[in-house]
């Protein structure tokens, strides 16, 4: 449906490619890399941006593969083959801290006991820390600790890796992301899909013309497949997890007991994500973070970091973990993902359509490598893959998603044409510039689309105070010229608040308070979307 | 909570009335007490006084599914006292509104910062180009008032340097019903650059006629024969009405003031403004004070006040509570025990369970149950629990930690502290002269 904010125009022409990959998540960037090292262009459609879903909506933990020893040998080897790979291929989106599992009173000695011959027989070095040395390395475990063991996790930054892969698919070869660009059908001749039929909110409905078509929708797999007659077993997980304040700990902390709620707590710069729960999903209407899971996080995480109970959290947020598979605990179906051809009778008997899903943040380019074979098979062309080995360029516009990047920026450079717009994380308009220059015309949403690239909204106001200077200034280098400014500026805030209000209390509900006397005790911004700007 | 009041030296005689809160509602108090002869000491912070935009609100909105703005408050205030009988507006009379609201803007003109207040509500600017509906605005932005209802030419003024400010934003906003506002962004006289403008530096500069002349001189070769120029508002932190006059003089324009993104200068005008006629009229002044204690014994409160410990100990006959909501510290929240109030552990009308506390939607019209928790009181302002009975003898509370109201949403925050700090101070006299 086409938001009536805007005019609608369409392509006179539909615009064409090699390859249409839907979905614009770790999945479908990394496709859309691989057949661009291949010479093959393609035009990712993602209906909101760049790891929109599960991608971003996770701990952005770069498994060791320790976590499955016990659950899942081939996903922990798979786990420690790839993690590996992108240590050397895309050092910079990883903060190479390493991890612990660690057990406390009270669980089950079996478990750590069986930990390191499993951990062995996946090739994956665990090596026990004595109990003394692991509460000096991370003085925030509880003293009630009984095992350590070091493991090779570390974290990854979800976002700057989905904008330096499509990056790289465009320098490679043209490739292009069609941000906000909801897939509404398939248009199919025969057996074979002609074009895709596509809805964006400026563009209005145009149809996406391309040799093969490839489903890598996430959680949304099933209702693309279905398009084209085809089905795909899916489990819906919903994970929800914390942000703290303050980075709690170096490394990444695990429980060393079978995988549960609020176990894993992973670095990210300045902060630490404290996850997940599993709440089995039957639709896709309703994925905002709840009281509950955030109180199941903290019950279940503060046995292991007992700060955890205490500390200042700025935000909560979920994902929804498209498992492959339809076993009956979460957590016991495989991580490993399914390639489906729908070339196959029962899948449809469509040539030109392949689903990807399943899977993990850390074996996404695995994925890409068989996805990205099979369809290159089906179109003759006989180039491998290079994502083994070739190197993912860091590209500028996406650097600025690092914490502290901004602020380093900032003390080196100390321009006064360049002012700070977001305080707390030194986020300065010259950033703001060049992730604006960096959108795909499709972009509708300024604020979202650099709260994604960027730390606006990340720290401890979580956007109260940035977004309207940022909306200010991008009134300012005329990105709008009526109310529309206003209507982004409000959605952002909308969006923003989804993730806070689970995690209200203390210093953040004084904050949000705060917050909400800018918004609505001055700026009146309640008022907007009934435009009672006249007295009654 | 006690320990240490009793270590701590005492500050001279006891007073008639403590107040704890120096916000608009606890200033507000000490002056109402100061003129009927009390003797008062204020302790505590100024809490979110600088976050203002110096607009007094009275009720500008009504938080229906459709928000939208009373052009006459009291008609929306009859109404609110319908639907919300707890209502601070719903334990005073019209008249004795309009006699607060009177007694406080006279205070503040003899102080040289003039209000004006029509008796309708009027549409005042944000510096976003939204406005919002007030009762009284600062005597500086009332052109700019009149302009909005007109909508006649107008020039709009912005400085390079200035963040969350935007003439061109403002404009671009408010196109569709006012085309002719003509943006135009200035280099700001007579300060180093450095990169960023702070508006307080700004009104502080413009004090000094020199500094003045030259952004007049600045600003005339911009102007078209417009009816008149709207800027941030920084002309002067004292005196502001007289450099506005002067400026209008210099441009042969009127000049009318925006309100900044907020710490701003209205905000900084009132306090400064409150804080010297406080002390000129002898109130014992403990600004930017933590409370570390507060105890009722021997028919006298006992407040522990210091900078980062207990230092002094006040004492007075009665007490007046202003200490604000969650951001100033007089409510709090936690994720186990719920919400309390922080000094005295006062009843309060809050939900049962965390999940009550706000909605799904940030926006909802209705605005935040958790907003509406507050200290509940009687007819005079003295807290109560919830079967009514008195919370303790000579003890009152006013402003934003009340329950029952939502001034974020009502637009309602200025008339809330005014009218509760009124009454609370007329209770006091007649229960400090034993009647």
């Amino acid at each position: 449906m086409a938001d009536p904010r805007h005019d609608a125009v369409t392509f006179s022409t539909p615009p064409r490619c090699d390859v249409l990959i839907i979905g614009g998540g770790v999945t479908g960037t990394a496709i859309a890399r691989d057949l661009a090292l291949r010479g093959v262009n393609a035009i990712v459609a993602e209906w909101r941006d760049v790891a929109s879903g599960a991608s971003g909506g996770n701990h952005g933990l770069l498994h060791s593969g320790a976590r499955y020893v016990a659950s899942d040998r081939e996903a922990a080897v798979e786990c420690r083959e790839e993690g590996d790979i992108l240590r050397l291929t895309a050092p910079h989106c990883i903060e190479d801290c390493g991890g612990l599992f660690v057990s406390v009173v009270g669980d089950d000695p079996d478990y750590g006991e069986s930990f390191p011959a499993l951990c062995s027989a996946a090739g994956i070095t665990a090596k026990e820390i004595p109990v003394e040395e692991a509460l000096a390395m991370e003085p925030a475990l509880s003293p009630k600790l009984t095992r350590a063991f070091s493991v090779p996790d570390g974290s990854i930054d979800p976002f700057r890796l989905c904008l330096d892969l499509m990056a790289h698919a465009t320098l490679e070869a043209d490739s292009q992301l069609f941000s906000h660009t909801k897939i509404t059908g398939l248009e199919i001749s025969g057996r074979r899909v002609v074009a895709a039929k596509a809805v964006h909110p400026k563009l209005g409905e145009f149809r996406i013309e391309a040799k093969q078509y490839i489903n890598a929708a996430g959680a949304w797999a099933g209702e693309i497949a279905a398009m084209a007659g085809g089905t795909v077993p899916l489990v819906l997980s919903k994970g929800t997890l914390l942000v703290t304040h303050d980075r709690l700990a170096t490394r990444v902390i695990n429980r060393l007991r079978p995988a549960g709620n609020g176990d894993i707590l992973v670095p990210g710069g300045t902060v630490s994500v404290l996850g997940t729960t599993a709440v089995r999903l039957g639709g896709l209407d309703s994925i905002s973070p709840t009281i509950a899971e955030v109180e199941e996080n903290i019950r279940e995480g503060a046995p292991m970091v007992p700060a955890l109970a205490s500390t200042r959290y700025i935000r909560a947020f979920a994902g929804v973990r498209p498992l492959a598979g339809s076993g009956s605990e979460d957590r016991a179906v495989s991580r490993n993902f399914s390639l489906i051809d729908h070339a196959r009778p029962d899948q449809g008997g469509i040539e030109n359509f392949t689903t990807i899903t399943g899977g993990k943040l850390t074996t996404h380019r695995l994925m890409a490598e068989r996805t990205s074979d099979a369809v290159c098979a089906k179109m003759g062309v006989t180039a491998p893959c290079r994502t083994r080995t070739a190197l993912l360029p860091a590209v500028a516009a996406s650097s600025w998603t690092e914490p502290g990047r901004a602020a380093r920026f900032w003390l080196e450079h100390h321009e006064p044409e360049n002012p700070v717009l977001c305080e707390c994380e030194l986020v300065q308009k010259r950033a703001i510039e060049e992730i604006v220059s960096s959108l795909p015309e499709t972009e509708v949403s300024l604020l979202q689309a650099i709260g994604l690239r960027s730390r606006v909204g990340k720290g401890p106001c979580q956007g109260a105070f940035c977004s309207v200077r940022i909306t200010s200034a991008l009134y300012d280098a005329d990105a709008f010229t009526g109310p529309e400014g206003l209507y982004q500026l409000t959605d952002f805030l909308r969006s923003r608040f989804k993730g806070q209000r689970p995690i209200l209390w203390g210093t953040q509900l004084a904050q949000a308070e705060l917050a909400e006397a800018l918004h609505c005790g001055l700026y009146s911004l309640e008022h907007l979307s009934c435009k009672g700007e006249e007295h009654v | 909570m006690s320990n240490g009041a009793s270590r701590i030296p005492d500050f001279g005689d006891p007073a008639d009335v403590v107040i704890v809160g120096a916000g608009l509602a606890g200033l507000a108090a000490g002056i109402f007490a100061v003129n009927r002869g009390l003797r008062v000491i204020l302790a505590g912070s100024t809490g979110g006084l600088a976050y203002t935009t110096g607009y007094l609100d009275l009720l500008g909105s009504s938080l229906t599914e459709t928000s939208s703005y009373y052009a006459e408050p009291f008609e929306g205030i009859a109404a609110l006292r319908e639907e919300y009988p707890g209502h601070p507006y719903a334990k005073a009379t019209d008249n004795e509104i309009r006699a607060a609201f009177s007694e406080f803007l006279e205070s503040l003109a003899v102080a040289d910062l003039p209000y004006v207040r029509t008796g309708s509500n009027m549409l005042g600017f944000s510096p976003l180009g939204t406005v919002k509906s007030t009762y009284a605005v600062p005597s500086t932005m009332f052109s700019g008032v009149e302009a909005y209802a007109t909508r006649p030419p107008c020039l709009l003024i912005d400085f390079h340097g200035l963040k969350a400010f935007s003439a061109k934003g403002m404009a671009a906003v408010l196109k569709e019903v006012w085309p002719d506002l003509r943006p135009i962004r200035l280099e700001f006289p007579d300060l180093e650059w450095t990169g960023e403008l702070y508006p307080e530096a700004m009104a502080r500069c413009l004090e000094v006629p020199a500094t003045l002349e030259k952004l007049a001189a600045i600003i005339t070769p911009h102007l078209r024969g417009e009816a008149a120029v709207g800027l941030p508002a920084i002309l002067g932190i004292h005196g502001s009405s007289a450099v506005q006059a002067r400026l209008s003089a210099l441009l042969g324009v009127p000049v009318f003031e925006i309100p900044t993104m907020p710490p701003g200068v209205p905000g900084i005008r009132l306090r400064e403004c409150l804080d010297a006629l406080l002390r000129d009229k002898g109130v014992a002044l403990f600004a930017q004070r933590y409370v570390y204690g507060l105890n009722r014994k021997d028919d006298l409160f006992h407040v522990a006040v210091g900078e980062s410990q207990a230092e002094t100990n006040l004492r007075a006959k009665c007490l007046i509570l202003a200490t604000g909501r969650f951001l100033s510290g007089g409510l709090r929240a936690d994720r186990i025990r719920g919400i309390s109030e922080s000094l005295l552990g006062l009843p309060l009308n809050a939900p049962a369970t965390r999940s009550q506390w706000h909605r799904e939607d940030y926006f909802a019209p209705q605005g935040h149950p958790i907003n509406r928790v507050g200290v509940m009181v009687d007819d005079w302002f003295r807290p109560v629990d919830s079967e009514g009975r008195l919370a303790m003898p000579g003890l009152y509370a006013a402003g934003g930690i009340l329950a029952h109201q939502d001034w974020l949403r009502e637009k309602s925050g200025a008339g809330i502290a005014l009218i509760s700090a009124w009454k609370a101070v007329q209770a006091m006299e007649k229960e400090l002269a034993g009647e």
